[in-house]
């Protein structure tokens, strides 16, 4: 009998204390999650020749379960509004974290205007994230496709309640963070798990990597064609007369990185002012004028693997790029045309230089089971 | 009465620890301002500016690194170093207001005294151009420029990059029949030690106010005598048949740092 109204009164005072005092509603007093060990394990990335720094925020160690988390996230369409679209939708590993498509559809198909981008090395990125550079870190951009309308199209208050209540996740959250109560569950970490797998996606292991930065001494790693493309693409000529230029190092040096993360108006797009951009890039969010038109030089790593090309997927092959190049393009007056220029090309400097982007394709990094789908 | 004497004696010991601190030597702050210019006014990108040529030339990116940024000593007065490395982008003077407002540099605990000057390597000193970049914090400008500056094929910083529009044809529109150019000087060989002398009185606790000005003009104009920007071999310094012309880029900054 004592224990029959021991519980009642346990029942109702757990009820009452799930009401709020003032409206009535009912308040998820969360999961307590400390019986569950936090006991996080340090990752330390190893950082391959050619490959500068990579800034670890001090508020986001990596962490094995934070990886581990992270990728999970990366993979599962729970964050999106009808969980069919993932982060792996528009970045599928087989193709460098790029997606075939010149638009990646969204939650119900819809489009929008950019192509998706590598990110395949995307940790060692210091020049802002996205084709506009409108992100400085990972934590951040990673909050962003959730409640883009044409990508997930979800809201993270959404994704929040279907995280705090998913079992699984409540667990690593925990192992990777220490929370201690499933409602400490937060876009935050949410994205700083996210951007702790991003970290992981390190490449550096393509044939030209083994050459210039590896030392292989292995004289035919490269062939001669793709060598003579290697001194276009880096206008490695030691001056001789009428030699070609590619003058594609301005934008893709950076040592293994292949991108020197600048913002230029490359000149694929015909306008008669600098306000006519159908797309204004990063005068987007500068508001400068002479931004318009600009986006971020990405990194030519795999570049053979992320077709099709450009901030809106308009070129389908290598070979449209090469001749967009060649061809100068069209002015514009914040085009640098002292590399955007004619560069009379002939057939077999194309073909050159076609041969060493190639050689700058890594596919060891498939290979990788950390960074597959742990769904599958 | 023995834990008394303890107590003395502990506290002895740890006022005599205390004597034994070295005097707090005086110091100052010195901010460092450089403010970008062209033949004297005020850098602005993408306006068209004269030319000695008579025609019009517009720069859209102006940006350097400066290392070994020191102070010259005098008398008991050791030389200091301000900064092993900075790098300067004039990449915001794309109007009047913004030109006019300097790039700014502070340094604290700069120890008081009069020195004779100041001294700038321009371009990346051999042994910081010869490091390995995998090592430098995110926050350090070789780090920050890594991308955009370091050359591969040279093994180098790129120095500095000047690039622009030369009105080639005269007619007083920029378009794709004018003359681009892109100097990119790097390589330990374009490295400029630049000495300019001046009283700088460093009092305790006060700020000193550096004011310096990089002319871009004097990059381009020597006594006198512009570079020829409407010819071909002087459009960029990509090749080591360019070295002469990167040397005396990278030269002429002796005249155009200024106070």
């Amino acid at each position: 009998m004592k224990k029959i109204i021991f519980c009642s009164f346990a029942i109702i005072f757990g009820l009452i204390s799930c009401k709020d005092d003032d409206d009535g509603t009912v308040v998820n007093p969360g999961e307590d999650l400390t019986a569950i060990a936090y006991d996080p394990t340090p990752h330390t990335l190893t950082i391959p020749p050619g490959l500068p720094s990579m800034e670890i925020p001090a508020d986001n160690p990596l962490t094995s379960e934070g990886i581990e988390l992270g990728r999970r996230l990366f993979y599962d369409p729970i964050l999106s509004k009808d969980s069919t679209i993932s982060c792996s939708s528009c970045h599928n590993l087989n193709f460098s974290f790029n997606d075939p498509k010149a638009i990646s559809p969204g939650v119900g198909g819809l489009l929008g205007n950019r192509s998706s981008m590598s990110l395949i090395n995307v940790g060692f990125q210091v020049n802002g994230l996205f084709w506009d550079g409108r992100s400085a870190t990972l934590e951040d951009q990673a909050l962003h496709p959730v409640e883009n309308p044409v990508e997930m199209a979800e809201i993270w208050e959404n994704v929040e309640v279907k995280l705090q209540r998913h079992a699984d996740y409540k667990k690593r959250f925990r192992q990777a963070f220490g929370i201690e109560n499933s409602l400490e569950i937060t876009k935050e970490l949410a994205a700083k798990a996210l951007a702790q797998f991003e970290r992981t996606l390190i490449s550096a292991n393509s044939r030209f990597d083994k050459k210039r930065w590896q030392q292989d001494p292995n004289p035919f790693l490269l062939s001669d064609l793709e060598v003579d493309g290697q001194k276009i693409f880096y206008d490695d000529l030691l001056g001789a007369p009428g030699a070609p230029t590619g003058h594609c190092a301005h934008c893709h040096d950076g040592g293994a990185l292949y991108t020197s993360e600048v913002y230029r108006n490359n000149a694929i797009t015909e306008v008669a002012t600098l306000n006519d951009f159908p797309d204004k890039g990063l005068g987007a969010i500068t508001g400068n004028v002479t931004d318009n038109g600009m986006f971020k030089s990405t990194s030519l790593r795999n570049i053979a693997l992320t077709a099709p090309y450009m901030h809106d997927g308009r070129f389908q092959t290598l070979e449209e790029v090469i001749e967009h190049y060649n061809s100068g393009g069209h002015y514009a007056d914040n085009v640098v045309i002292g590399s955007i220029t004619p560069l009379n090309l002939s057939d077999y400097d194309k073909q050159a230089l076609l041969a060493f982007l190639h050689t700058l394709t890594d596919t060891t990094y498939y290979e990788n089971p950390a960074f597959r789908n742990p769904f599958e | 009465m023995r834990k008394l004497a303890f107590f003395l004696f502990a506290s002895l010991f740890f006022a005599a620890c205390g004597e034994d601190e070295a005097p707090k030597s005086p110091t100052a702050t010195v901010n460092l301002h450089l403010l970008g210019e062209y033949n004297g006014e005020p850098l602005v990108l993408f306006q068209p500016l004269d030319y000695p040529s008579g025609n019009k030339i517009r720069f859209q990116n102006f940006n350097f690194f400066a290392s070994k940024i020191t102070l010259l000593g005098a008398g008991s007065t050791a030389d200091y170093q301000l900064s092993s490395v900075e790098f300067f982008d004039f990449k915001d003077n794309l109007d009047l207001v913004s030109a006019e407002t300097p790039l700014e540099r502070n340094y604290e605990n700069v120890p008081v005294g009069t020195y004779n000057g100041i001294q700038i390597d321009f371009g990346v000193s051999e042994e910081l151009n010869n490091a390995q970049s995998g090592n430098l914090p995110n926050d350090n400008p070789l780090r920050q420029a890594f991308a955009s500056h370091y050359w591969s094929d040279w093994d180098s910083y790129i120095f500095m990059k000047s690039e622009g529009i030369y009105d080639k044809n005269g007619d007083g529109v920029f378009n794709q029949s004018d003359q681009g150019f892109e100097h990119h000087p790097g390589m330990d060989a374009v490295l400029t030690r630049v000495t300019k002398m001046t009283s700088i009185t460093l009092e305790e606790g006060q700020t000193f106010d550096l004011d310096l000005v990089a002319d871009v003009f004097d990059i381009y104009v020597e006594n006198g005598v512009a570079l020829d920007l409407s010819d071909p071999d002087n459009q960029d310094t990509q090749s080591l048949a360019d070295l002469p012309l990167a040397k005396s880029l990278m030269g002429h900054w002796a005249t155009a740092l200024k106070f």
